[in-house]
């Protein structure tokens, strides 16, 4: 608490290192994502056979899930956060020219590995940068404006990537993600500050940071009932845009595949539209009246899904990705920042949450093939919404309130006023 | 995700190897070993209608796939030969080539999809080759098998032949996705009436 009180109220930090940190997120934000589904087109464009792509695919899935918390655990440990995103970034754009360049087997199992694990350094190395930079209180504005960008360049990236993919080539796709890295570093550059602030919010309790470890994160009921809501989350979400993906494609055939970039960019657009306010609204209203809000448009998008079959109608319904995906992307720093203040361990937690989110999605995509090939999509989007209902009553009735008191009567005090 | 199903990377693009010469080869042809009998390649018996064929092709080649040579462990017909020494089998620049990853047209010359694996019966020959449709940047891409005789192979000016498939957009719609051939698969066949070929209907 002292941690977040240290910073003077008065100094804000300096809009250059603010205006980086917002190009920073624009331009890494389809690092983090990753190449995902498209290397299975690339590769098998390369005449890899499906056996050969699983295997790769699974390596960089198994490293994403165990390093996380390792990850998370180093960008506590390194004073120095701006150079743990600056390596990530680097390791990313290694990878992407490794798969441009050299796309055989060992070589592209290193990439996933270096990817997975650079990718588990990259967020919340940008989250403890925006902690330092603006300090526990600006916090949920800042994760606001930070998904907001991040949305945007995701948006724009899959909409050029694709592009480039049918145009040009898919190998070209992961050149432009290596060139994205030379303005991505430009703008982390342009960061200052965080060196300065860093002290004030982490190291503190140094010594209480070394015997409150992991287990006692671990420990914390808060964290735990969080980590669950975040794996049901995950298991309603991460399968309902490839399960509507595949019906698309299959009523519409090849031109499906503009509905689902469609289906791809919308929410990205939403959530860059309504982030900053749902920052804002977490600190003025709490944060599980915002995530209870956010995460019931995942059981309606799968009830709609399953009730609205026209593939026309995907991108509308997608909007509601965006509602969700925004409340997520902004809520998951912020409450672990909560949980873990005047602590050293938000990166830490932020692994063990993102192990949560992996979690959540490989139980996810079986489930839902599961009950797609027995029962048909129309289950497999019931199934799904069902998860979600199990994720937003676990926040109605089970998430106590992490919000800081000080922040509570802060927002009382700005709503008298 | 790791399926059972393995390559099979195509020795005889049918036209190609209609007009092969034998084996007597100018500068430009590519070596191909040709290790006859030694392995053969019976199937592991699964329940599946079309199986797979097992392993990977036997012959060693370290060769690129990316150049125009073929890896080929033709499964010819009989002529037994000695076994120690692999004679040299040569295949022209452009008479044979990789399946795997090859673009197919529908009928007007749209992109529709790609080849990503061919199942073969026990006897080597293709029966379906597994088509990867649709999706965008590899989410919502859709996978069917379709008989190998829909294919239609046409030689063009690039070197490789125009892949074809004489399916309309209905008759891929109503073809259930292929779920890996651990099991049954369907498979779509042309319809028949267009189709006076072999006249299998679609298994089931």
């Amino acid at each position: 608490m002292a941690a977040a009180s240290a910073r003077p109220p008065g100094v804000a930090a300096p809009p250059r290192s603010l205006a980086g940190l917002d190009w920073f997120n624009f331009f890494v934000a389809n690092f983090q994502t990753g190449f995902g589904p498209f290397i299975a087109v690339y590769l098998s464009s390369r005449t890899w056979t499906e056996a050969e792509i699983g295997v790769v695919l699974s390596v960089g899935t198994v490293t994403a899930m165990v390093s996380q918390v390792p990850a998370g655990a180093l960008v506590d440990a390194m004073p120095n956060k701006r150079f743990a995103a600056l390596l990530a970034v680097a390791s990313i754009a290694g990878s992407a020219v490794i798969f441009a360049i050299w796309p055989e087997r060992l070589a592209v199992a290193i990439a996933e590995v270096l990817h997975g694990f650079a990718s588990c350094v990259l967020s919340p190395s940008i989250a403890a940068i925006s902690l330092a930079l603006v300090g526990q209180a600006a916090l949920g504005e800042r994760l606001g404006r930070n998904a907001r960008f991040a949305a945007l360049g995701n948006g724009i990236a899959a909409a050029v990537m694709g592009a480039c993919g049918k145009f040009v080539s898919t190998r070209a796709v992961f050149v432009l993600t290596a060139l994205l890295c030379v303005p991505g570093l430009a703008a982390l550059r342009a960061i200052h500050g965080v060196r300065a602030a860093a002290p004030v919010n982490a190291p503190v309790r140094t010594r209480l940071g070394a015997k409150t470890g992991i287990w006692r994160l671990l420990h914390d009921r808060r964290l735990l009932v969080f980590g669950v809501c975040v794996i049901f989350f995950h298991i309603s979400n991460a399968a309902m845009l490839p399960i509507a993906g595949v019906q698309a494609t299959r009523e519409v055939g090849t031109n499906a595949n503009l509905i689902i970039a469609a289906a791809i960019v919308v929410p990205q657009m939403v959530v860059a539209w309504i982030s900053p306010w749902i920052g804002r609204e977490a600190s003025l209203r709490g944060r599980r009246i915002v995530l209870e809000l956010g995460f019931a448009a995942l059981p309606v998008r799968g009830v709609l899904l399953a009730l609205i079959p026209n593939p026309y109608l995907l991108m509308p319904i997608q909007a509601l990705d965006g509602v969700s995906g925004a409340v997520f992307g902004v809520l998951l720093p912020l409450v672990a920042a909560d949980i873990t203040r005047g602590t050293d361990r938000f990166n830490t937690c932020l692994g063990l949450l993102g192990l949560a989110v992996g979690i959540g999605a490989t139980i996810s995509t079986t489930l839902a093939g599961y009950a797609a090939d027995l029962l048909g999509a129309r289950a497999a989007f019931l199934v799904l919404a069902a998860a979600g209902m199990v994720a937003v009553l676990l926040v109605r009735f089970a998430l106590p309130e992490t919000r800081p008191a000080e922040e509570a009567d802060e927002a009382a005090e700005a709503a008298a006023a | 995700m790791i399926r059972a199903a393995t390559t099979v990377l195509l020795a005889s693009l049918a036209p190609a190897l209609a007009a092969s010469p034998p084996a007597t080869a100018p500068a430009t042809a590519a070596p191909i070993a040709t290790p006859a009998p030694a392995t053969p390649t019976p199937a592991p018996t699964t329940p599946a209608v079309v199986k797979p064929a097992p392993g990977k092709p036997p012959a060693a080649t370290p060769a690129a796939p990316k150049t125009a040579a073929a890896k080929a462990p033709a499964p010819k017909a009989p002529a037994p030969k000695p076994p120690p020494p692999a004679a040299a089998e040569h295949i022209h620049e452009q008479e044979a080539t990789s399946v795997l990853g090859r673009t197919i047209t529908d009928k007007k010359g749209q992109e529709i999809g790609r080849i990503v694996n061919v199942l073969v019966d026990q006897w080597g020959k293709p029966r379906a080759a597994v088509i990867d449709f649709g999706g965008f940047m590899g989410v919502g891409s859709r996978r069917i098998a379709v008989a190998w005789r829909a294919l239609h192979f046409v030689p063009d000016a690039k070197g490789g032949p125009t892949i074809t498939l004489e399916m309309t957009p209905d008759q891929i719609k109503a073809t259930p996705a292929y779920q890996g051939a651990t099991g049954p698969v369907t498979v779509a066949a042309p319809p028949a009436a267009a189709h006076p070929a072999p006249p299998t209907p679609p298994v089931r």
